[in-house]
């Protein structure tokens, strides 16, 4: 093997360029794990949203709960599917519930902003077992009250005792809570009448969450009312309906992989350019190294060491570019809902990042180390 | 420096390989920043306010989805200033059972093309076919591509928006690429039979004068609902897309701050070639000084040719984009790409590539051409 | 009858320029024996490059033998000739050729990468080779900061540190000046008699040539055995 040292100190010897040609490697990593964090934090908070126990149903052909419209008799229809667990008072562990993004003027910064926001019955914590108070308690039934979820509350500032005006009408924040970094902590909510009169919704619902004993159960239960002709309902477990949220983030996704491969490419040309002016520069030490013994394929190998080398450089000064928004919390779009999300950079995204950046440094290197093991040794020296 | 042109460009022919990719890079940089530039582009041209915002957007003022009563659409066409008027409503559902759910709106016929942004070049034949067929369809060319189906073509809509109320369509034409990619236009009054529903309306649009104007039609609209039990709210056309573009505003400023990111690498990557360039060509820079060339001279010469190089890559960069987005949205690249097809890069950039490139050049061979004015002719002489 | 250790009989060696055929070597032998200090001289063009590359199994030539240190290098593949390389042949360059980010006792090291050994081994040949050729105190320098006078002996001390039975030295002396010169050739003598190694020096110096036992001369492509003293006439007459 050439000595290691041959090729790190030629990088060190000529270290702005080493640096100019890892920067493209640095940016190409930065922009990668930017984008790919945050597709990574949309998706973690849809992948703990829902619960395996619940069915979800909105109306037929509806992938969002937004658009969807179910009525009061196919509610209670719904209610009767077999496998739905009873509260201790005999009745159905059903949540009707009504979904609308509601404008809302943030009094702060005077900006109108989206808000999430839910009208549900007082049984919807029995539902949703995953969304707990943490601070105050629960609103009152045909009061205007609303509890908000952690991440809303503290993106927005809200606190318990504040009155936030949705419509016409101002409702009192009377609790705060936690569903475990799920889509439920970016959502207010309220009495469903109540909010259904404020906003010209009564009898409808957007939704109906039914609660099973267990997935299998809820399996079954989903499927009540298959091919139905006379309600035109769809029912989907409720991890499975978060799930398919975060397929929106899919296009993200590809478009950070597109583009990450063109600015892979940009990096990868760099160092090839690089390396074409180093072994240039180098070709009496190339030809003394095959002269004294070192092979071909030895030669080779330096010199995609040492382009990996930049690579890896570029890649890893990146990686802790990127990785200084791990955590970081911003609201965003997801279909018609605006949820909170927090950029992770986790082990996929930095191990997608490091296998461009090797990958690429390779490629880049390969010609000029194939141009660098075909010097004609004596020839070079003369 | 015109006379010097002729050494610009043998320089260019002196290290084929590293010029060539050079080149490749700015290249592949200024295509993927073509894309990326293109929908900030969009999304900035949609948010800006125009001074001439001749266009109003009326909908429910609290909530989405905004629905108000369609009583109200005859007394808000009928205040003073409203030139002319449309309204939607919105019908969404699925075609078959794999295709990702379509969403149409139901419009007015007469005006149409005056009323919708973009297309108001629309070819007056299709409007004529669609006044002769009652459940004709003005489908978005992805909308078109998803559910197989081409002008002439019936399909039918399982309503996820109006459950039981499933429609059927002709497509009597294709909307041309851009914003409308995703829809499909039907008319008001076949909607109104098939669904029953006549009660209520998604949204209206304005036409006014001038933004003066709008700003009283507004007020007054505002005002003569503000006691109903449906609230309306109305603005422009840019500042109802700025409140949408709010909901998606991380998205932008990512990419965004990726554009910026694109335009630094090409710099980075440019600077790199010409740094190595400059160290060997240090003899040269000194025997020019010998023969006459003035420090300032040498600098120009080596800005000018990076300044052909990005110029050269930012046009081709450019062109490459422009051309893939357009055998995109012919079909040519075998299956379309929504995104592509929603924000086509327009001729145009061609133009502005050259002009990235250029500045590109300029920024990359700023610092080693700085440099280089300060070669030392003995310090050169001495190792030749 | 003393060992040869190059051998070379009836080599041809032709070059393709474009559609001409270029005859470098016609038809040389060359024999070299174990110990001998043989200095090569010719006008440019001559072939002395070329029956260099040949000697030390760099090129192959078109028709004919080549043997060094016993092995027949003409017909081995370019894999094996490197091998062979490392072990019987050391280089010395007219511009000395060292790596310069590696220091001085880095570059002697180099070749010994080449074998399995441990490293204290190693070191003790290093440490040897540099105390040979007098740069010990100098073994932590990088060539930049050697002067060129160092840098040649540690290029002697390389050509040295795997024990080849020949040495090779290609204009040694060329880029020194007079008196670093005569120290190079004094190194390269007492190596020659306190090693025993095998000296081929191709040189345009005739007071480098004198330090050799024998004199081959080149031209045309061929070999002319002459006395010292025709070379001293013909260095004078130049």
């Amino acid at each position: 093997m050439v000595p290691v040292a041959y090729s790190y100190r030629n990088l060190l010897v000529r270290w702005k360029t080493t640096l100019m040609t890892a920067a493209g490697f640095t940016l190409v990593v930065a922009v990668l794990i930017v984008m790919l964090a945050f597709t990574s934090g949309v998706t973690t908070v849809c992948a703990v949203s829902g619960e395996a126990e619940n069915v979800i149903w909105l109306t037929k052909g509806n992938i969002d709960e937004v658009l969807s419209r179910i009525d009061v008799q196919t509610a209670r229809q719904l209610e009767l599917a077999p496998g739905v667990l009873s509260d201790d008072r005999g009745r159905a562990l059903a949540s009707r519930e009504l979904y609308m993004m509601v404008t809302q003027r943030d009094e702060k910064t005077g900006r109108w902003e989206f808000m999430s926001v839910r009208g549900v019955y007082e049984n919807a914590l029995e539902v949703h077992t995953q969304v707990r108070l943490i601070e105050g308690r629960m609103f009152q039934r045909h009061c205007r009250e609303l509890i908000i979820g952690r991440q809303l509350a503290r993106a927005h500032d809200i606190r318990i005792g504040d009155r936030l005006t949705l419509g016409r009408a101002s409702w009192d924040v009377v609790g705060i809570c936690e569903a475990g970094g799920s889509a439920f902590e970016s959502e207010l909510w309220g009495d469903l009448d109540q909010l259904a009169g404020c906003f010209h919704r009564r009898g409808i619902y957007t939704a109906v969450v039914l609660r099973t004993a267990d997935a299998a159960t809820a399996r079954e239960t989903a499927s009540y009312l298959d091919g139905s002709r006379q309600v035109a309902v769809d029912a989907s477990c409720e991890l499975d309906y978060y799930a398919r949220q975060a397929e929106q983030t899919d296009l993200l996704r590809n478009a950070a992989l597109v583009i990450g491969v063109f600015m892979a490419i940009g990096a990868a040309l760099g160092v090839t350019n690089t390396m074409f002016a180093a072994i240039s520069a180098r070709t009496s030490d190339i030809a003394v190294l095959r002269i004294v013994g070192f092979t071909k394929g030895q030669i080779l190998a330096a010199f995609l060491f040492e382009s990996v080398l930049i690579a890896a450089i570029g890649g890893t000064l990146g990686s802790c570019l990127g990785y200084a928004l791990n955590g970081l919390t911003l609201e965003t779009a997801m279909g018609a809902k605006k949820v909170a999300f927090a950029f992770q950079v986790d082990a996929a995204v930095l191990s997608t990042a490091a296998v461009f950046t090797l990958v690429m440094g390779l490629l880049g290197g390969l010609l000029p180390a194939v141009s660098a093991m075909q010097i004609r040794p004596l020839e070079s020296l003369r | 420096m015109f006379k010097f042109a002729a050494l610009i460009f043998k320089n260019l022919g002196r290290n084929k390989v590293r010029t060539t990719l050079t080149v490749l890079t700015i290249v592949a940089l200024v295509a993927i920043y073509s894309f990326v530039c293109t929908v900030t582009d969009v999304a900035k041209t949609m948010m800006t306010a125009h001074s001439g915002d001749t266009r109003l957007l009326v909908q429910e003022k609290w909530s989405l989805p905004s629905l108000f009563p369609v009583r109200h659409v005859p007394k808000i066409a009928a205040v003073d200033g409203v030139v002319d008027w449309t309204a939607w409503n919105a019908y969404a559902g699925v075609v078959g059972e794999d295709t990702p759910i379509i969403a149409g709106l139901a419009t007015r016929l007469d005006n149409f093309r005056a009323m919708h942004s973009g297309l108001e070049d629309l070819d007056p034949a299709i409007l004529e076919a669609w006044e002769k067929e009652r459940t004709g369809a003005l489908v978005g060319q992805q909308i078109a591509q998803q559910i197989g189906r081409k002008v002439g073509q019936t399909f039918t809509v399982t309503s996820a928006t109006h459950p039981g109320k499933n429609l059927e369509f002709k497509i009597i034409g294709i909307l041309p690429s851009g914003i409308w990619q995703l829809t499909f236009f039907f008319r008001r009054d076949y909607y109104e039979e098939a669904t029953g529903d006549r009660e209520l309306v998604n949204a209206m649009w304005l036409k006014v004068r001038d933004a003066e104007t709008g700003k009283r039609v507004a007020a007054t609209v505002s005002e003569m609902f503000e006691h109903s039990p449906t609230q309306v709210k109305v603005e422009t056309e840019s500042a109802g897309i700025a409140r949408f573009s709010g909901h998606v505003q991380t998205i932008v400023n990512i990419i965004t701050f990726v554009a910026n990111v694109l335009l630094v690498n090409m710099i980075i990557a440019q600077a790199n070639s010409i740094s190595i360039t400059v160290r060997e060509r240090r003899k040269e820079m000194a025997i020019l000084k010998v023969l006459g060339f003035q420090p300032g001279m040498i600098l120009a010469l080596i800005v000018l040719e990076a300044m052909l190089v990005g110029s050269i890559s930012g046009v081709a960069g450019a062109a490459l984009a422009y051309a893939t987005s357009e055998l995109n949205a012919s079909g040519a690249l075998g299956g379309t790409v929504t995104i592509l097809a929603q924000f086509p890069v327009p001729a145009a950039f061609i133009v502005r590539g050259f002009f990235v490139g250029a500045a590109v050049g300029f920024a990359a061979s700023a610092i080693p051409a700085w440099n280089v004015r300060k070669v030392e002719v003995a310090e050169v002489f001495v190792r030749l | 009858m003393p060992e040869l250790i190059v051998n070379v009989e009836e080599v041809t060696k032709n070059y393709q320029r474009g559609a001409q055929v270029v005859k470098v070597l016609r038809a040389l032998d060359c024999r070299i024996a174990a110990g001998d200090f043989v200095a090569l001289i010719g006008p440019s063009g001559s072939g002395k490059s070329t029956l260099l590359n040949l000697i030390a199994g760099l090129d192959r030539p078109t028709a004919g033998r080549v043997e060094v240190a016993g092995s027949l290098i003409s017909g081995m593949d370019e894999a094996s000739v490197t091998r062979w390389r490392t072990r019987h042949v050391g280089f010395i360059f007219q511009f000395y050729h060292l790596i310069p980010v590696l220091s001085a006792y880095e570059n002697v090291e180099l070749p010994l990468l080449l074998f399995r050994m441990t490293r204290a081994r190693r070191r003790e040949q290093v440490l040897r080779a540099l105390e040979l050729v007098g740069l010990l105190h100098r073994m932590t320098h990088r060539p930049g900061q050697l002067s060129g006078g160092e840098q040649q002996r540690v290029g002697i001390a390389r050509a040295l540190i795997t024990d080849p039975e020949l040495v090779v030295a290609d204009e040694p002396t060329g880029d020194l000046d007079h008196q670093t010169s005569e120290e190079i050739l004094d190194l390269l003598q007492a190596v020659h008699e306190s090693l025993g190694k095998t000296i081929l020096l191709v040189t345009h110096d005739p007071a480098a040539a004198r330090r050799a036992e024998r004199v081959m001369r080149m031209d045309m492509g061929q070999l002319i055995p002459e006395s010292k003293a025709a070379v001293l006439l013909w260095s004078e007459a130049r």
